[in-house]
Protein backbone atom coordinates (compact mmCIF):
# COMPACT_ATOMS: atom_id res chain seq x y z
CA UNK A 1 0.00 0.00 0.00
CA UNK A 2 0.87 3.84 0.08
CA UNK A 3 -0.66 6.72 0.42
CA UNK A 4 -1.57 7.80 -2.70
CA UNK A 5 -1.90 11.57 -2.98
CA UNK A 6 -1.71 14.90 -0.81
CA UNK A 7 -5.24 15.14 0.21
CA UNK A 8 -5.24 11.27 1.59
CA UNK A 9 -2.33 12.29 3.34
CA UNK A 10 -3.82 15.16 5.10
CA UNK A 11 -6.99 13.23 5.37
CA UNK A 12 -4.91 10.59 7.51
CA UNK A 13 -3.00 13.04 9.90
CA UNK A 14 -6.51 14.19 10.67
CA UNK A 15 -7.42 10.65 11.79
CA UNK A 16 -4.59 9.40 12.75
CA UNK A 17 -3.97 5.43 13.69
CA UNK A 18 -2.38 6.31 17.27
CA UNK A 19 -0.64 8.84 19.31
CA UNK A 20 2.23 7.86 21.65
CA UNK A 21 3.54 10.32 23.83
CA UNK A 22 6.61 9.83 25.27
CA UNK A 23 9.05 11.10 27.95
CA UNK A 24 12.45 10.63 28.59
CA UNK A 25 14.54 12.18 31.91
CA UNK A 26 17.87 11.54 30.64
CA UNK A 27 20.23 11.13 33.85
CA UNK A 28 23.49 11.58 31.01
CA UNK A 29 25.76 13.95 30.86
CA UNK A 30 26.55 14.82 27.11
CA UNK A 31 30.55 13.86 26.11
CA UNK A 32 32.16 15.37 22.76
CA UNK A 33 29.92 14.80 20.08
CA UNK A 34 28.90 11.57 21.38
CA UNK A 35 25.28 9.69 21.14
CA UNK A 36 23.09 8.45 23.65
CA UNK A 37 20.61 6.22 23.73
CA UNK A 38 17.07 6.72 25.62
CA UNK A 39 16.73 2.87 26.62
CA UNK A 40 17.72 3.19 29.88
CA UNK A 41 16.59 6.39 31.17
CA UNK A 42 13.62 7.40 32.94
CA UNK A 43 10.61 7.46 33.87
CA UNK A 44 8.83 6.18 31.29
CA UNK A 45 9.74 3.72 32.54
CA UNK A 46 13.45 2.28 32.50
CA UNK A 47 14.03 -0.87 31.58
CA UNK A 48 16.79 -3.47 33.59
CA UNK A 49 20.39 -3.38 31.49
CA UNK A 50 19.54 -6.74 29.12
CA UNK A 51 22.27 -9.56 29.69
CA UNK A 52 21.36 -12.61 27.60
CA UNK A 53 21.32 -11.71 23.77
CA UNK A 54 17.57 -10.94 23.55
CA UNK A 55 15.45 -9.50 20.49
CA UNK A 56 13.90 -6.61 22.39
CA UNK A 57 9.81 -5.92 23.09
CA UNK A 58 8.73 -2.99 22.11
CA UNK A 59 5.95 -2.64 24.91
CA UNK A 60 5.75 -0.01 27.06
CA UNK A 61 6.75 -1.92 30.04
CA UNK A 62 10.27 -3.57 28.52
CA UNK A 63 11.27 0.36 27.68
CA UNK A 64 9.31 0.67 24.24
CA UNK A 65 7.22 3.61 23.14
CA UNK A 66 4.57 0.48 23.21
CA UNK A 67 2.67 1.83 20.31
CA UNK A 68 0.14 -0.87 18.56
CA UNK A 69 0.57 -2.96 15.89
CA UNK A 70 -0.64 -2.04 12.42
CA UNK A 71 -1.07 -2.20 8.75
CA UNK A 72 1.80 -0.24 6.99
CA UNK A 73 1.91 1.98 9.86
CA UNK A 74 3.65 5.33 9.57
CA UNK A 75 5.13 8.00 11.52
CA UNK A 76 3.36 10.92 9.84
CA UNK A 77 4.02 13.95 12.64
CA UNK A 78 6.49 13.96 15.80
CA UNK A 79 5.89 16.94 17.97
CA UNK A 80 9.34 17.18 20.91
CA UNK A 81 9.98 19.66 23.73
CA UNK A 82 13.63 19.42 24.76
CA UNK A 83 15.64 21.05 27.33
CA UNK A 84 18.97 21.15 25.34
CA UNK A 85 19.69 21.39 21.57
CA UNK A 86 19.95 18.65 19.91
CA UNK A 87 19.33 15.88 17.15
CA UNK A 88 16.96 13.25 17.45
CA UNK A 89 17.39 10.26 15.15
CA UNK A 90 14.05 7.86 15.77
CA UNK A 91 15.44 3.81 15.88
CA UNK A 92 14.40 0.55 15.97
CA UNK A 93 15.72 -1.54 18.39
CA UNK A 94 16.58 -5.27 16.74
CA UNK A 95 18.84 -6.98 19.28
CA UNK A 96 20.60 -6.33 22.15
CA UNK A 97 22.93 -8.10 24.86
CA UNK A 98 25.04 -6.76 27.77
CA UNK A 99 27.34 -8.01 30.28
CA UNK A 100 30.64 -7.11 28.53
CA UNK A 101 33.54 -5.59 31.06
CA UNK A 102 35.64 -2.53 30.56
CA UNK A 103 38.68 -4.41 31.84
CA UNK A 104 38.62 -8.07 30.22
CA UNK A 105 41.23 -7.60 26.99
CA UNK A 106 40.94 -10.08 24.04
CA UNK A 107 37.81 -11.36 22.66
CA UNK A 108 34.80 -11.06 24.61
CA UNK A 109 32.14 -13.38 23.58
CA UNK A 110 29.93 -13.25 26.60
CA UNK A 111 25.90 -13.16 25.80
CA UNK A 112 27.32 -13.58 22.02
CA UNK A 113 26.32 -14.00 19.44
CA UNK A 114 23.89 -11.27 19.24
CA UNK A 115 20.13 -12.99 18.95
CA UNK A 116 18.90 -13.27 15.20
CA UNK A 117 17.50 -9.84 13.53
CA UNK A 118 13.75 -10.53 12.96
CA UNK A 119 12.73 -7.16 11.11
CA UNK A 120 15.50 -5.65 8.69
CA UNK A 121 16.71 -9.59 8.44
CA UNK A 122 19.05 -9.03 5.95
CA UNK A 123 21.06 -6.35 7.99
CA UNK A 124 20.97 -3.54 5.18
CA UNK A 125 21.30 -0.14 6.91
CA UNK A 126 21.40 -2.10 10.27
CA UNK A 127 24.35 -0.10 12.89
CA UNK A 128 25.99 -2.13 15.88
CA UNK A 129 26.43 0.19 19.11
CA UNK A 130 28.24 -0.12 21.80
CA UNK A 131 25.44 0.97 24.43
CA UNK A 132 27.03 1.95 28.05
CA UNK A 133 24.72 0.69 30.52
CA UNK A 134 27.07 1.45 33.87
CA UNK A 135 30.03 3.39 33.37
CA UNK A 136 33.67 2.42 32.15
CA UNK A 137 37.15 3.43 32.82
CA UNK A 138 38.62 6.78 32.18
CA UNK A 139 41.22 4.94 30.61
CA UNK A 140 41.22 5.30 26.81
CA UNK A 141 41.69 2.23 24.64
CA UNK A 142 40.34 0.94 21.64
CA UNK A 143 38.64 -2.28 20.41
CA UNK A 144 37.51 -4.20 17.66
CA UNK A 145 33.86 -5.75 16.83
CA UNK A 146 33.78 -8.75 14.93
CA UNK A 147 30.11 -9.18 13.22
CA UNK A 148 28.82 -10.69 10.23
CA UNK A 149 27.79 -8.58 7.11
CA UNK A 150 24.92 -8.22 4.93
CA UNK A 151 26.28 -11.18 2.68
CA UNK A 152 27.02 -13.46 5.46
CA UNK A 153 30.75 -12.95 5.71
CA UNK A 154 32.72 -12.85 8.80
CA UNK A 155 34.24 -8.66 9.16
CA UNK A 156 36.05 -6.97 12.08
CA UNK A 157 35.57 -3.17 12.48
CA UNK A 158 38.23 -0.37 12.41
CA UNK A 159 39.57 0.15 15.72
CA UNK A 160 38.08 2.26 17.47
CA UNK A 161 38.25 4.54 20.79
CA UNK A 162 36.95 2.91 24.01
CA UNK A 163 36.86 4.13 27.70
CA UNK A 164 38.51 7.30 28.56
CA UNK A 165 36.56 10.93 28.16
CA UNK A 166 33.83 11.07 25.80
CA UNK A 167 33.78 7.13 25.70
CA UNK A 168 32.69 5.67 29.15
CA UNK A 169 30.19 7.13 30.83
CA UNK A 170 26.61 5.79 30.94
CA UNK A 171 24.47 6.12 28.38
CA UNK A 172 26.53 6.57 25.59
CA UNK A 173 26.19 4.64 22.53
CA UNK A 174 28.97 4.19 20.42
CA UNK A 175 27.97 3.30 16.69
CA UNK A 176 30.68 1.00 15.56
CA UNK A 177 32.50 2.07 11.96
CA UNK A 178 31.64 -0.69 9.43
CA UNK A 179 34.54 -2.69 7.43
CA UNK A 180 35.80 -1.38 4.21
CA UNK A 181 32.63 -2.44 1.32
CA UNK A 182 30.49 -3.25 4.28
CA UNK A 183 26.49 -1.53 4.40
CA UNK A 184 24.89 -3.26 7.57
CA UNK A 185 25.36 -5.61 9.81
CA UNK A 186 23.43 -8.96 11.06
CA UNK A 187 25.00 -10.39 14.12
CA UNK A 188 28.03 -9.48 16.03
CA UNK A 189 30.82 -12.27 17.54
CA UNK A 190 32.32 -11.02 19.82
CA UNK A 191 34.12 -7.42 21.26
CA UNK A 192 38.11 -6.87 21.57
CA UNK A 193 39.25 -4.71 23.57
CA UNK A 194 43.02 -3.98 23.33
CA UNK A 195 43.54 -2.56 26.90
CA UNK A 196 41.85 -2.50 30.13
CA UNK A 197 39.83 0.61 30.68
CA UNK A 198 40.50 -0.03 34.31
CA UNK A 199 36.31 0.33 35.04
CA UNK A 200 34.67 -3.05 34.57
CA UNK A 201 31.23 -0.83 34.02
CA UNK A 202 28.83 -2.89 32.11
CA UNK A 203 28.08 -2.52 28.66
CA UNK A 204 27.07 -4.53 25.70
CA UNK A 205 26.10 -4.57 22.04
CA UNK A 206 22.62 -2.98 20.16
CA UNK A 207 22.05 -3.61 17.06
CA UNK A 208 19.63 -0.59 15.84
CA UNK A 209 18.38 0.86 12.36
CA UNK A 210 17.82 4.04 12.40
CA UNK A 211 14.62 5.13 10.99
CA UNK A 212 14.07 8.73 10.35
CA UNK A 213 15.62 12.02 11.58
CA UNK A 214 14.04 15.06 13.37
CA UNK A 215 16.15 17.48 12.60
CA UNK A 216 14.96 20.56 14.34
CA UNK A 217 14.79 20.38 17.88
CA UNK A 218 15.52 23.46 19.46
CA UNK A 219 15.96 23.67 23.02
CA UNK A 220 13.29 24.66 25.41
CA UNK A 221 10.48 25.34 22.47
CA UNK A 222 7.65 22.76 21.70
CA UNK A 223 8.35 21.61 17.68
CA UNK A 224 6.25 20.36 15.74
CA UNK A 225 7.29 18.50 12.57
CA UNK A 226 5.68 17.00 9.57
CA UNK A 227 7.27 13.58 8.45
CA UNK A 228 6.64 14.97 4.32
CA UNK A 229 6.82 18.29 5.27
CA UNK A 230 9.68 19.02 7.69
CA UNK A 231 11.58 15.67 7.85
CA UNK A 232 12.56 15.46 4.58
CA UNK A 233 10.44 12.45 3.43
CA UNK A 234 11.36 10.61 5.36
CA UNK A 235 8.42 8.21 5.62
CA UNK A 236 9.55 4.69 6.45
CA UNK A 237 7.27 2.18 7.59
CA UNK A 238 6.81 1.34 10.84
CA UNK A 239 7.66 -2.77 11.44
CA UNK A 240 4.98 -4.17 13.93
CA UNK A 241 6.63 -5.10 17.21
CA UNK A 242 9.21 -2.91 16.06
CA UNK A 243 11.20 -1.52 19.71
CA UNK A 244 11.68 2.35 19.02
CA UNK A 245 14.18 4.43 21.01
CA UNK A 246 15.89 7.44 20.34
CA UNK A 247 19.67 8.09 19.59
CA UNK A 248 20.42 11.51 20.22
CA UNK A 249 23.42 13.76 19.23
CA UNK A 250 23.50 16.62 21.86
CA UNK A 251 25.10 20.19 20.42
CA UNK A 252 26.64 20.99 23.95
CA UNK A 253 29.13 18.78 25.93
CA UNK A 254 29.28 17.70 29.46
CA UNK A 255 26.10 19.10 30.51
CA UNK A 256 22.66 17.62 32.02
CA UNK A 257 20.55 16.30 29.02
CA UNK A 258 17.59 16.49 30.52
CA UNK A 259 13.99 15.65 29.66
CA UNK A 260 13.10 15.10 25.87
CA UNK A 261 9.16 14.85 25.80
CA UNK A 262 7.53 13.54 22.31
CA UNK A 263 4.46 12.92 20.72
CA UNK A 264 4.17 10.44 17.89
CA UNK A 265 1.38 10.62 15.50
CA UNK A 266 0.89 7.19 13.48
CA UNK A 267 -1.02 7.00 10.08
CA UNK A 268 -1.98 3.70 8.68
CA UNK A 269 -1.84 3.80 4.77
CA UNK A 270 -5.44 4.11 3.39
CA UNK B 1 10.99 7.28 -16.96
CA UNK B 2 9.00 10.14 -16.22
CA UNK B 3 8.83 13.34 -14.47
CA UNK B 4 7.83 14.08 -10.56
CA UNK B 5 4.66 15.64 -11.39
CA UNK B 6 3.20 17.27 -8.12
CA UNK B 7 3.38 16.98 -4.42
CA UNK B 8 0.78 14.23 -4.52
CA UNK B 9 2.94 12.10 -7.00
CA UNK B 10 5.98 12.62 -4.34
CA UNK B 11 4.18 11.19 -1.38
CA UNK B 12 2.64 8.77 -3.14
CA UNK B 13 6.05 7.30 -4.68
CA UNK B 14 7.76 7.75 -1.21
CA UNK B 15 5.38 5.28 0.35
CA UNK B 16 6.18 3.06 -2.07
CA UNK B 17 3.07 3.47 -4.56
CA UNK B 18 3.95 3.86 -8.63
CA UNK B 19 7.45 1.58 -8.29
CA UNK B 20 8.39 4.78 -6.17
CA UNK B 21 10.95 2.55 -4.56
CA UNK B 22 11.81 4.47 -1.45
CA UNK B 23 15.36 4.12 0.01
CA UNK B 24 16.62 5.66 3.26
CA UNK B 25 20.53 5.62 3.53
CA UNK B 26 21.86 6.39 7.16
CA UNK B 27 25.48 7.35 7.33
CA UNK B 28 27.87 7.80 9.81
CA UNK B 29 31.36 9.57 9.43
CA UNK B 30 33.97 8.93 12.41
CA UNK B 31 37.17 11.29 11.87
CA UNK B 32 39.28 8.41 11.90
CA UNK B 33 41.34 7.31 8.67
CA UNK B 34 43.24 4.02 8.79
CA UNK B 35 42.49 3.14 12.09
CA UNK B 36 43.89 6.68 13.75
CA UNK B 37 42.64 9.63 14.52
CA UNK B 38 42.16 11.62 11.35
CA UNK B 39 44.24 14.82 10.83
CA UNK B 40 43.57 17.76 11.83
CA UNK B 41 41.17 19.93 10.04
CA UNK B 42 41.50 23.91 8.78
CA UNK B 43 39.14 26.43 8.72
CA UNK B 44 37.79 27.64 5.27
CA UNK B 45 39.23 24.46 3.23
CA UNK B 46 38.02 21.06 2.17
CA UNK B 47 38.59 17.43 3.76
CA UNK B 48 37.74 14.65 2.23
CA UNK B 49 35.61 11.82 4.00
CA UNK B 50 36.50 9.26 1.47
CA UNK B 51 38.89 7.28 4.01
CA UNK B 52 37.14 8.49 6.76
CA UNK B 53 35.77 5.49 9.15
CA UNK B 54 32.15 4.94 9.64
CA UNK B 55 29.01 3.39 7.71
CA UNK B 56 28.72 2.31 5.45
CA UNK B 57 32.55 1.30 5.63
CA UNK B 58 35.34 3.50 4.17
CA UNK B 59 37.16 3.25 0.93
CA UNK B 60 40.38 2.53 0.08
CA UNK B 61 43.20 4.76 -1.24
CA UNK B 62 43.08 4.74 -4.95
CA UNK B 63 45.92 3.35 -6.86
CA UNK B 64 45.79 3.36 -11.19
CA UNK B 65 42.60 5.25 -12.68
CA UNK B 66 39.11 3.84 -11.82
CA UNK B 67 35.42 4.49 -12.39
CA UNK B 68 34.07 4.33 -8.67
CA UNK B 69 30.46 3.45 -9.07
CA UNK B 70 27.22 2.61 -6.52
CA UNK B 71 29.31 -0.60 -5.34
CA UNK B 72 32.51 0.74 -4.51
CA UNK B 73 33.63 0.95 -0.79
CA UNK B 74 33.67 4.69 0.19
CA UNK B 75 30.27 5.62 -1.28
CA UNK B 76 26.83 5.60 0.04
CA UNK B 77 26.09 2.57 -1.53
CA UNK B 78 22.32 3.47 -2.68
CA UNK B 79 20.73 0.89 -4.84
CA UNK B 80 20.43 1.55 -8.40
CA UNK B 81 16.85 2.66 -10.20
CA UNK B 82 15.20 -0.04 -11.90
CA UNK B 83 12.59 -0.52 -14.44
CA UNK B 84 14.08 2.15 -16.98
CA UNK B 85 13.20 5.07 -13.52
CA UNK B 86 15.45 7.95 -12.30
CA UNK B 87 16.69 7.96 -9.37
CA UNK B 88 15.49 11.39 -7.25
CA UNK B 89 17.52 12.99 -4.18
CA UNK B 90 14.41 14.41 -2.12
CA UNK B 91 16.36 15.24 1.34
CA UNK B 92 19.65 15.52 2.49
CA UNK B 93 19.86 15.60 6.13
CA UNK B 94 22.71 15.72 9.03
CA UNK B 95 24.53 16.94 12.32
CA UNK B 96 28.12 17.10 12.66
CA UNK B 97 30.49 17.26 16.04
CA UNK B 98 31.47 20.43 14.99
CA UNK B 99 30.24 23.58 12.27
CA UNK B 100 30.90 23.18 8.79
CA UNK B 101 29.14 22.03 5.42
CA UNK B 102 29.15 18.73 3.95
CA UNK B 103 29.30 18.59 0.33
CA UNK B 104 27.69 15.38 -1.51
CA UNK B 105 29.05 14.67 -4.67
CA UNK B 106 29.39 12.28 -7.37
CA UNK B 107 32.67 10.68 -7.62
CA UNK B 108 33.39 10.31 -10.97
CA UNK B 109 36.92 9.17 -11.75
CA UNK B 110 40.09 8.67 -9.29
CA UNK B 111 43.38 7.53 -9.11
CA UNK B 112 46.33 7.71 -6.70
CA UNK B 113 50.01 7.46 -6.34
CA UNK B 114 51.14 10.28 -7.51
CA UNK B 115 54.17 12.19 -6.08
CA UNK B 116 55.01 15.22 -4.04
CA UNK B 117 58.53 15.50 -5.47
CA UNK B 118 57.96 14.54 -8.84
CA UNK B 119 58.11 18.04 -10.90
CA UNK B 120 57.29 16.33 -14.53
CA UNK B 121 53.61 15.35 -16.11
CA UNK B 122 52.47 12.81 -13.96
CA UNK B 123 49.72 10.64 -15.90
CA UNK B 124 46.20 10.64 -15.16
CA UNK B 125 44.01 9.51 -17.63
CA UNK B 126 40.95 7.55 -17.98
CA UNK B 127 37.23 8.10 -18.92
CA UNK B 128 34.42 8.91 -16.79
CA UNK B 129 31.18 7.17 -17.35
CA UNK B 130 28.64 9.76 -16.35
CA UNK B 131 28.28 13.56 -17.22
CA UNK B 132 30.74 12.62 -19.69
CA UNK B 133 29.02 14.46 -22.92
CA UNK B 134 29.31 18.05 -23.94
CA UNK B 135 26.25 18.64 -23.18
CA UNK B 136 26.53 16.93 -19.33
CA UNK B 137 29.87 17.49 -17.93
CA UNK B 138 29.10 21.17 -16.87
CA UNK B 139 30.08 21.30 -13.60
CA UNK B 140 32.54 18.84 -13.09
CA UNK B 141 35.41 19.69 -11.24
CA UNK B 142 38.81 18.17 -11.10
CA UNK B 143 40.29 18.26 -7.51
CA UNK B 144 44.02 17.00 -5.79
CA UNK B 145 43.30 14.72 -3.02
CA UNK B 146 45.53 13.57 -0.40
CA UNK B 147 46.08 10.11 0.51
CA UNK B 148 49.32 10.09 2.95
CA UNK B 149 50.92 13.86 3.37
CA UNK B 150 53.11 15.35 1.34
CA UNK B 151 56.07 18.01 1.99
CA UNK B 152 55.43 21.47 3.76
CA UNK B 153 56.61 23.29 1.21
CA UNK B 154 53.84 25.61 -0.91
CA UNK B 155 53.80 24.71 -4.52
CA UNK B 156 51.27 24.93 -7.52
CA UNK B 157 49.36 22.14 -9.07
CA UNK B 158 48.36 22.70 -13.11
CA UNK B 159 46.57 20.25 -14.50
CA UNK B 160 46.22 19.21 -18.74
CA UNK B 161 42.08 18.41 -19.29
CA UNK B 162 39.46 18.13 -21.70
CA UNK B 163 37.10 20.81 -21.40
CA UNK B 164 33.31 20.86 -21.83
CA UNK B 165 33.53 21.36 -25.24
CA UNK B 166 35.79 18.36 -25.55
CA UNK B 167 38.88 20.23 -26.51
CA UNK B 168 41.61 18.28 -24.72
CA UNK B 169 45.12 20.08 -23.67
CA UNK B 170 43.20 23.10 -21.97
CA UNK B 171 45.79 23.57 -18.99
CA UNK B 172 44.55 24.96 -15.70
CA UNK B 173 45.24 28.12 -14.18
CA UNK B 174 48.38 28.07 -12.20
CA UNK B 175 48.81 28.46 -8.77
CA UNK B 176 46.14 26.05 -7.30
CA UNK B 177 48.19 25.89 -3.93
CA UNK B 178 49.68 22.26 -3.71
CA UNK B 179 52.09 21.34 -0.02
CA UNK B 180 53.03 23.75 2.15
CA UNK B 181 52.45 23.68 5.55
CA UNK B 182 49.33 22.52 6.78
CA UNK B 183 46.49 23.61 5.00
CA UNK B 184 47.20 22.26 1.22
CA UNK B 185 48.58 19.12 1.59
CA UNK B 186 47.68 16.77 4.94
CA UNK B 187 46.58 13.67 4.70
CA UNK B 188 42.80 13.82 3.57
CA UNK B 189 42.77 17.08 2.69
CA UNK B 190 41.11 18.20 -1.20
CA UNK B 191 41.97 21.53 -2.80
CA UNK B 192 40.05 22.67 -6.03
CA UNK B 193 42.33 23.09 -9.76
CA UNK B 194 40.83 25.84 -11.14
CA UNK B 195 39.86 25.88 -14.71
CA UNK B 196 40.88 28.43 -17.03
CA UNK B 197 38.91 31.51 -18.25
CA UNK B 198 35.47 30.24 -20.34
CA UNK B 199 35.45 26.76 -18.87
CA UNK B 200 32.74 25.47 -16.77
CA UNK B 201 33.67 21.89 -17.37
CA UNK B 202 35.95 18.53 -17.15
CA UNK B 203 35.55 15.39 -19.31
CA UNK B 204 39.07 14.16 -18.96
CA UNK B 205 41.88 15.12 -16.91
CA UNK B 206 45.05 13.93 -18.47
CA UNK B 207 47.66 14.87 -16.44
CA UNK B 208 48.80 16.71 -13.70
CA UNK B 209 52.32 19.17 -13.33
CA UNK B 210 53.70 20.57 -9.79
CA UNK B 211 55.48 23.45 -10.25
CA UNK B 212 58.54 21.93 -7.85
CA UNK B 213 59.27 19.55 -5.37
CA UNK B 214 56.93 19.90 -2.42
CA UNK B 215 59.49 18.20 -0.34
CA UNK B 216 57.85 14.80 0.10
CA UNK B 217 56.62 12.26 -2.29
CA UNK B 218 53.49 11.97 -0.31
CA UNK B 219 50.94 10.36 -1.79
CA UNK B 220 48.12 12.27 -3.69
CA UNK B 221 45.72 11.49 -6.52
CA UNK B 222 43.30 13.80 -8.62
CA UNK B 223 39.21 13.02 -8.18
CA UNK B 224 37.11 14.24 -10.55
CA UNK B 225 33.94 15.16 -8.89
CA UNK B 226 30.36 16.32 -9.82
CA UNK B 227 29.09 18.18 -7.44
CA UNK B 228 25.11 17.46 -6.37
CA UNK B 229 24.27 19.22 -2.90
CA UNK B 230 25.70 21.65 0.20
CA UNK B 231 24.33 20.69 3.59
CA UNK B 232 25.09 23.61 6.25
CA UNK B 233 25.64 22.43 9.46
CA UNK B 234 26.43 25.41 11.37
CA UNK B 235 26.79 24.31 14.87
CA UNK B 236 27.89 21.41 17.20
CA UNK B 237 25.25 18.94 16.73
CA UNK B 238 22.94 21.29 14.96
CA UNK B 239 21.14 19.15 12.80
CA UNK B 240 19.57 20.68 9.43
CA UNK B 241 17.64 19.18 6.57
CA UNK B 242 18.08 19.61 2.87
CA UNK B 243 14.42 19.10 2.24
CA UNK B 244 14.71 19.37 -1.79
CA UNK B 245 11.07 18.77 -2.19
CA UNK B 246 10.15 22.23 -0.85
CA UNK B 247 13.27 23.93 -0.90
CA UNK B 248 15.90 24.86 -3.57
CA UNK B 249 17.02 23.65 -5.91
CA UNK B 250 14.36 20.78 -5.88
CA UNK B 251 14.63 16.97 -6.37
CA UNK B 252 18.03 16.07 -7.72
CA UNK B 253 18.71 13.19 -9.72
CA UNK B 254 21.20 10.27 -9.01
CA UNK B 255 22.52 8.59 -11.75
CA UNK B 256 22.62 4.95 -12.19
CA UNK B 257 26.14 3.70 -11.09
CA UNK B 258 26.59 7.20 -8.79
CA UNK B 259 29.11 6.93 -6.65
CA UNK B 260 27.61 9.60 -3.58
CA UNK B 261 30.80 10.18 -1.53
CA UNK B 262 31.36 13.11 0.25
CA UNK B 263 33.31 16.30 1.73
CA UNK B 264 34.06 18.40 4.31
CA UNK B 265 34.61 22.23 4.62
CA UNK B 266 35.59 23.00 7.67
CA UNK B 267 35.00 25.92 10.09
CA UNK B 268 37.42 24.87 13.26
CA UNK B 269 40.63 22.96 13.19
CA UNK B 270 38.45 20.07 15.21
CA UNK B 271 37.70 17.26 12.93
CA UNK B 272 34.17 16.55 12.38
CA UNK B 273 31.75 13.20 13.60
CA UNK B 274 29.20 13.35 11.25
CA UNK B 275 25.58 11.85 10.85
CA UNK B 276 23.43 11.94 8.19
CA UNK B 277 20.82 10.62 6.14
CA UNK B 278 19.60 10.93 2.03
CA UNK B 279 16.40 9.69 1.25
CA UNK B 280 15.38 8.96 -2.71
CA UNK B 281 12.94 8.06 -4.71
CA UNK B 282 12.40 6.49 -8.41
CA UNK B 283 10.39 8.10 -10.82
Amino acid sequence: MAITDFTTYKSLISAPSQIIHKVKAFSSSTQTGGLLSSWMQVPDPAPSAPTTAAVPSGTLVNGGFGQSDGTNQRISKITTGVQVFMGLILCDRLSHQGGLSGTTTGAQTTNLDTAALTRYTNGVGVWAGLEIYTSVGSTATTCTVTYTNTAGGSSTSPAIPFGGTGYNTAGRIIPVPLSSGDVGVKSVQNVNLTASTLTAGNFGVTLFKPLLWLPYSPMYQQMSTDALLGMGGMMPTIENSACLFWVCFPSVNGVGVGTVNAELIFTEDA
Amino acid sequence: MAALTDLSDVVNRLTGGNSGTPETVFFFKDPRVDGAAASATYGGFYNSLWKYEGIPGTGATPTTVAIPTATTAGGLQQTNPGGGRQKWLVSLAGAASTPGALILYDRLLHIGGLDGTSITAQTVGGTITRYNTNGTCVGNQIWAEIYTTVGSTLRSIVASYTNQAGTSGQTSIGGSDFGGPNTNGTKNQMMPINLISGDTGVQAVASVTLSASTGTAGNFGITIVRPLAILRLPGQGTPTCLDLMTGMPGPIEILTDACLAMMWISNTTTVPRIFGSCQFIES
